[in-house]
């Protein structure tokens, strides 16, 4: 019986046939550790591989989740499920496939402390801009919004304000929110009579809310653009994250 | 809500928003160091001043491209040039 290079064996035309049933044996075994083989749960893969390897790898159908033996204990792989955050939640729903999930909302800045790597929703909406001379509102703040994969870490979270109101154009601007270095939503801009981005929806929180009017809606939420008469700055950003529990 | 003004060479660069819970309360000029030492302790560099949404103080709410006069202790917007004359 020979090897791969990587340590896979294999029967060779020398082999012995009476050696058949021990080079299947440890072709068999090999794939144990080398395969990401599916247990129902961790007790049954705890009670098939009793002495795991460092780098063996196996997947759990009760969580649907992928886990790698670090050397003493089963991992999830980074980035293969959902991610997770140890800030004090602000509040958790059930959304309409009844999946539980947990948020967290910055209204200031902060620390966003992510010790499972994975996917989460994640809302980044910038400083509304300011109201403008005359009949102009602000734009509302751009957002980044979506399904989106965190590095576990520690991750500063910005929250950017809205700009001033009576002001040029070019003063006008709100400021980016941000959550690290990976996810920016940019302050809205100067609005004009007829242009501006149009309030839209979010439901991260499990209750629809309305972000980033412009114009001249009153300021109501974040991320809004100021008001032009009378005169208003725009409304701050806000930072998101909601992830499964 | 309070906030503050990263100022660059005196130039606003930009404003971001703190907790009141994270600035002492968020009534100047109490608030304020204690809003910087918040910053800095998430790691955020620069210099930063706190300005007040509602222009309550420091002249007027800071804005990316002001200008912080720290002998007027205020954020003044540019002057913008005066028409040449014939």
């Amino acid at each position: 019986m020979a090897v791969t290079p990587v340590g896979n064996p294999y029967v060779e035309s020398s082999d012995l046939v009476a050696n058949y049933p021990g080079a299947s044996e440890a072709l068999a075994e090999r794939i144990d550790i080398v395969g990401v083989n599916p247990f129902a749960n961790a007790a049954a893969r705890d009670a098939a591989i009793p002495s795991p390897v460092q780098g063996q790898m196996c997947s759990l159908n009760d969580d649907n989740k992928g886990y790698r033996y670090d050397g003493s204990a089963w991992v999830l792989f980074s980035g293969a499920g959902d991610a997770n955050f140890t800030n004090v939640a602000t509040g958790t729903y059930t959304d309409g496939d009844s999946v539980d999930w947990k948020y967290k909302t910055f209204t200031g800045a902060g620390s966003l402390v992510i010790d499972v790597a994975g996917e989460c929703l994640l809302l980044v909406l910038g400083g509304g801009g300011g109201g403008d001379f005359g009949s102009h509102g602000g734009l509302g703040g751009y957002t980044s919004r979506g399904t989106y994969k965190i590095t576990a870490a520690t991750h500063t979270v910005t929250v950017g304000g809205g700009g001033p109101a009576g002001v040029s154009a070019a003063l006008s601007r709100g400021s980016d929110s941000s959550v690290g270095s990976s996810f920016l939503g940019y302050g809205g801009g100067v609005g004009s009579n007829t242009l501006g981005e149009s309030a839209f929806n979010d439901d991260i929180t499990g209750t629809s809310v309305s972000y980033a009017g412009a114009n001249t809606v009153p300021i109501i939420n974040r991320g809004q653009g100021g008001r032009s008469n009378p005169q208003l700055a725009g409304s701050s950003g806000i930072v998101i994250i909601a992830v499964k529990v | 809500m309070s906030y503050f003004a990263q100022v660059d060479q005196n130039e606003v660069v930009r404003v971001i928003v703190v907790d009141d819970a994270d600035s002492g309360g968020g009534t100047f000029p109490e608030s304020e160091p204690v809003g910087q030492a918040f910053i800095a302790s998430l790691g955020i560099d620069g210099e930063w001043l706190q300005t007040s949404y509602n222009g309550n103080f420091r002249g007027q709410y800071a804005g990316q491209g002001m200008t912080y006069d720290p002998t007027l202790d205020e954020f003044v917007s540019p002057q913008s040039e005066e028409p040449l004359s014939e």
